[in-house]
């Protein structure tokens, strides 16, 4: 099960401030200062550190962290 | 079938493509503009991608756009490719991730090309750009030049008209209905003769051989982007006096300002600083006689464009040089990419000879 450590802990390697992050996992990537590019790079981590796949169509879904984490775990 | 789908351009596309192009931009742009600039091109039709909407009836919702653009680089052809219209509907940025488009279409495009580049764009464009392996070795340097010794006044004239929009303007500067006439009187070309001036059938293919990187320059380069441009009017001025300092130099009058004329290229057969000294002074003679006073023209601070650099920085009129001194001007680097095949050829990120030549060519 992917929990929030995890994600913090893939976030610092993308090199995101995780400090800033932390505290709103529920809230819009756009509204915490995530441009598409650092969302990109965020993701493309996830996908090579857990091997999983997440397809243009899937990421529509995806608007928060905690979005993604029912993600993973589906 | 996924909610969003990529392909390339096909035929039938390109109404669609201008009204993603207006509700991005806010401009209008015909078919026959949108034609010129994509599909007519004698260095070959653009590589266009394009995103849908399925759940929308397949509607456009995103364009990535490369333009064939061919150098030299001494006896050498070359094909770079220049990225422009990247278009994404606003609605739709935080639904598609953006980047991981343009880096699987460049995956795709990246071989036809020796080398890709932008001229500018939005912080925006340019950290995807970083992020998929675009350097950024060359920064934009903008002028704008005196032609003669009563041009430091002109500039003065000019910058009270702008701050006071009411001002007349003094009869020292033309009215922009004039300066086409007067451009003429003074010896330039319009495009219909510089399209038939026998000045250019054969001058890139000597000229080329003291160049290094730089883009072709064949009558037909020429006569695409200049002289058939359905956005402005560009008149040609000729050097050719056997030496080498001949050349031509393209400008085109600045339709919201007047006197002023923006240099969109310009060449000579050997380059040199004793060269383009005299090919700069005949070109400045020229605009002086056709009461132009003031030049715009921008320039990269690539090591081989040094001495245009300097001539430029001695031509800059004093208000410029002030205005830039008082006011602080974030520099705009010129991202570039080599592919796998320009590194076979020994290509580098630096020393290329860029003009306006490689800009869109709408006007100002």
């Amino acid at each position: 099960m992917i929990d929030h450590a995890k994600i913090l802990e893939i976030l610092e390697q993308s090199g995101l401030d995780v400090e800033l992050i932390a505290a709103d996992f529920d809230k819009p990537f756009s509204d915490i200062g995530l441009d598409s590019l650092d969302v990109f790079n965020f993701l493309s981590e996830v996908e090579v550190v857990l091997g999983a796949s997440i397809s243009d169509s899937d990421f529509e879904s995806i608007n928060t962290f905690n979005d993604l984490i029912r993600f993973l775990n589906n | 079938m996924d909610r969003f789908s990529s392909r390339q351009f096909q035929p039938g596309d390109e109404e669609d493509i201008n009204r993603l192009y207006f509700e991005v931009t806010g401009k209008r742009r015909s078919l026959s503009e949108y034609l010129w600039q994509w599909h007519q091109s004698p260095s070959g039709s653009g590589d266009i991608w394009l995103i849908h909407d399925n759940e929308c009836d397949g509607k456009l919702i995103g364009h990535h756009g490369v333009m064939p653009i061919r150098f030299t680089n001494g006896a050498k052809d070359l094909l770079f490719g220049k990225i422009e219209n990247t278009m994404v509907l606003p609605e739709y940025r935080s639904k598609i991730l953006y980047p991981r488009y343009e880096i699987r279409f460049k995956e795709q495009y990246q071989q036809r090309y020796h080398a890709i580049f932008a001229t500018m764009g939005h912080d925006a464009a340019i950290r995807v750009r970083k992020a998929s392996g675009y350097h950024f070795p060359a920064e934009w340097k903008t002028y704008l030049l005196g032609t003669s010794v009563t041009s430091e006044f002109a500039c003065f004239s000019w910058l009270i008209g702008k701050a006071f929009m009411r001002l007349r303007q003094r009869p020292l500067l033309p009215r922009d209905k004039n300066m086409k006439k007067a451009l003429v009187g003074a010896g330039f070309l319009t495009s219909e003769s510089a399209s038939v001036c026998p000045f250019f059938q054969s001058f890139w293919d000597s000229a080329r051989n003291n160049h290094g990187v730089a883009p072709r320059r064949n009558r037909e380069d020429l006569n695409w982007r200049f002289w058939i441009n359905p956005y402005k009017s560009h008149f040609t001025f000729i050097l050719d006096n056997g030496k080498g300092s001949s050349g031509y130099a393209i400008v085109s009058p600045i339709t919201s300002e007047r006197a002023v004329v923006f240099l969109d290229d310009y060449a000579i057969a050997v380059p040199s600083y004793e060269n383009y000294h005299a090919f700069f002074n005949a070109l400045a003679r020229a605009l002086t006689k056709a009461n132009i006073a003031l030049i715009k023209t921008l320039s990269t601070d690539d090591p081989v464009l040094a001495v245009i650099n300097d001539l430029f920085t001695k031509r800059q009129v004093l208000c410029e040089r002030l205005a830039r001194k008082l006011k602080s001007v974030k520099s705009k680097n010129m991202p570039r990419f080599i592919s796998p095949e320009g590194e076979k050829l020994g290509l580098n990120y630096l020393d290329w000879e860029i003009t306006g030549l490689v800009f869109e060519g709408r006007s100002l």
